[in-house]
Parts: structure tokens; sequence; C-alpha cells
């Protein structure tokens, strides 16, 4: 009668050893803090090296007529993969300065056009998901409580629509985000040029002028503010400084750290506060 | 006997409950990441920090007891790479929902976009095994999951 159960004995023994050699380990980082790991502390420390020195190289902006950031704390940027560059950067940026930028938000994704951005929500829409919520961009600029909306489209709206159309869709977006939030601002920002090397039949610096001229009118009719950030951007020739792309090698249209930084004092300088 | 057969039992239930759990070994997953970044081969990825689970995914910080994750940064790539651990695992298949639903975005992004990107994508999915959810798109995908894999025992 013994023997068994010594024999159980030792066998539970067993499985109770092998059930704890099962069982999580703490990590490492969570050896030695003891508890779980802090994600954003360990995060935060690991900002790429090749990142590290962004702020550093930026000179500071001049302050003359520059606005304080705050006034982008109720500010909305709404674009494509242009408008993404910026929010990354600003994303960045706000690492070594929480303040940077305001606290403005971002609506962005790689292929928004006006165009597509009026189609109705789908599952397979292009409208962003905002706290894990797809939704259009008027119901989540309001969620943001959005009061200045900046938008720059038009980059993937021109080859398909052509510089009017193109234009007209912006106009009837902006009114839809007016129907939401009645008081906010519309920021119409030129879209940008592209390299002089990367004209396309469609789409090219001359179709983005044209496009440019259209929102600027719009403007002009509808009382809202326009920035022309292309000018900031654009050499002599009216294309975009190859100094500004990022992708010389492909489309020739996206941006740099430094001209993302030209962006901004642009806005800061131009805003009407 | 009846003692023996009690422990036995016991011992059973104990062994059962602590490997019930796929993907039971741990691993801390800021060093996990540092690993495939270094295989990626994108030196332009940028580190999100837990202020942007919630913009960016719609994840609570609060379901996560781990993460480390990182996305192209120039806005003309796809690559993106998000590893959690949650809490527990209804919180993990809280995650999970969201990650699906960043990959189904991203699909949409890309589709008639940057096809290379799309292309790549496709081969991408998102993974989940017990706590741990895994998104890793990269033309590397193969590489990359398998420096996860290999952390995490699976």
């Amino acid at each position: 009668m013994r023997k068994p159960g010594r024999l159980a004995a030792a066998l539970a023994a067993a499985l109770l050893v092998a059930a704890c050699g099962c069982g999580r380990a703490a990590s490492p980082a969570e050896a030695a803090s003891g508890s779980a790991p802090s994600s954003r502390a360990e995060q935060k420390s690991s900002v790429p090296a090749s990142r590290a020195p962004v702020s550093q190289k930026l000179p500071a902006a001049s302050s003359a007529a520059q606005a304080d950031p705050a006034v982008l704390d109720d500010a909305v940027f709404v674009g494509d993969s242009v408008t993404l560059k910026l929010k990354n950067y600003v994303t960045l940026r706000r690492r070594a300065d929480s303040s940077f930028f305001g606290r403005a938000k971002f609506l962005v994704a790689g292929n928004m056009g006006s165009g597509n951005a009026l189609a109705p929500l789908g599952e397979n829409s292009i409208h962003p998901p905002y706290n894990g919520k797809k939704a259009l961009l008027e119901d989540s600029a309001a969620q943001m409580g959005a009061k200045k909306i900046f938008l720059m489209l038009g980059v993937n709206d021109i080859a398909p629509y052509g510089a009017a159309r193109a234009a007209a869709n912006l106009e009837k977006l902006c009114l839809r985000f007016l129907e939401k939030r009645p008081d906010a601002r519309i920021i119409l920002q030129s879209a940008t040029p592209m390299l002089k090397s990367k004209q396309l039949k469609k789409l090219n610096n001359e179709s983005i002028s044209q496009y440019n001229g259209r929102l600027r009118e719009i403007c002009r009719k509808r009382g809202w503010d326009y920035l022309d950030v292309a000018s900031v951007l654009a050499g002599k020739d009216g294309a975009l400084k190859p100094e500004y792309c990022s992708d010389p090698e492909s489309l020739g249209l996206h941006f740099t750290d430094e001209a993302c930084r030209i962006w901004i004092r642009y806005i800061l300088t131009h805003i009407k506060t | 006997m009846k003692k023996a057969t009690a422990l036995l039992v016991l011992a059973a239930l104990l062994f059962l409950a602590a490997c019930s759990k796929p993907g039971a070994k741990s691993a801390d997953l800021a060093q996990v990441l540092s690993q495939m970044k270094g295989a990626a081969r994108n030196s332009e990825m940028m580190d999100l920090t837990g202020d942007d689970l919630m913009p960016n995914y719609g994840i609570d910080p609060a379901d996560t007891r781990q993460f480390a994750a990182c996305v192209d940064s120039t806005g003309t790539k796809g690559d993106e790479i998000v590893l959690m651990q949650g809490k527990d695992g209804a919180a993990a298949d809280r995650i999970r929902q969201k990650l699906d639903l960043r990959y189904k975005q991203k699909q949409a992004e890309m589709k008639d976009y940057l096809p290379e990107e799309y292309a790549v994508l496709k081969q991408c999915r998102v993974r989940q095994d017990g706590e741990y959810v895994c998104l890793i798109v990269s033309p590397r995908h193969e590489a990359l999951e398998k420096i996860y894999a290999d952390a995490l025992g699976l």
C-alpha cells in the first residue's frame, strides 16, 4: 500500500517541476524592475540613433513673426502621404518637446484624395481609423474637436479627376467638415510640387499649379484661408527643390525632415491668429 | 491509494493549467524588436510609444503587458512591426482585433497606390499566440517572423 503512495508522490513532484518550467518566466526587463516593464520609458529611450540628431541639426526658427504653436492645439491636419511624413516628423520631435507643433492632430492616409474621401464609408474605404474607429473624415475631425482644419490634398486627385474637378471635390469635402463643425476654420494648403525630372503626363507641376489656382479662387469665394506652402519649397522653376525631396528615385514628391521644418515654420508664420 | 490518486490528479491539473496557453515562452519584446530592426534593412523606421497606441491603433495601453513597435517614417513604404503582449487573454483578443483593422486599412491604402508595397503586405499577416500578438510588414517578413518565433519558442 505504501509503494504506490510514494510513487504517486514522486510523480506529482515531477509534474509540478515540469509545470513550473512551462510557466511564464520573467523577461529581463521585468526581472530587473520587479514588475511589468514600462514600455513607454523603454520606447522613449530607443528612438533610433539616426533620428536623434534631427533636433540638434535644426537651427532655431525665426521667432520674429512666428505664432505660438499652441495656436494649433485645436487643429487637425488632413492629408495624404506628404502629410503622413509631416505627422511622423512631428511625432519624433514631440519625443523631445511635447509642445512641438502644439497639440495638432492628423487624419492621414497614403493614398488619400478628396475623391476617395468623399466616397461612402466602408470596410475597404480609404477613411483612416481614429482611436480604432473608422469614420468619415468629417466625423473623425468632429470627434477630435477640430476648430482649425488644415487640408493638403490633390496629388492623388489631379491625375484621375483633372485639376478643376479635383479642386471642386476638395471644396465639397470642406463643406462636409463645416456641416459637422460650423464653427471650424478651413485652411487649404497648396499641393506641393514635384521634382523637375519627375513630371508625369497628367500629374506634373503645371497641373499642380492649375489646381492650386483653383484652390486660391475657392478660398477667396468662401472666405477660407489659403496657405501657399508650395512657394517655400519650390525653386525658381516651380519644381520641388531637390534638397527637400526624400524620394528622388521614385515619385519625386515626398519630403525630407528639412522640408517639414520649413513647412511648419511657414504655417506658424502665416497662420491668422 | 486514494491520496495518491488525488495527488496525481492535482499535479496533472497544475501541469495543464501552466501549459494551456500557446506561446508560453516569455520574451522581452523591446529586445526582439531591436533584433528584428537589424534584419529589416530599413533605416527609416521610427519607434512608437504608448502615446501612439490609441490614436494609431485604437489600442488601450492598459491592455498591454509590454509592447514594442516601429513604422516606416517616410510615408512611402508599408514597413511596420508591432509586437504586443496583452495583459491577459481577453486583452490579447482585443489587440488582435485592432491589429486586424490596421492590416485591412493598410490594404485599402496601398492596393491601387503602391503595388509593390501591396504585394509585400499581402504576404504578411497578424499573428496571435496566446497573449502575444504581432503585425509584421516588411519585404523581409519571413526572416523577421523567424526571429519573433524563435524568441517566443513558437
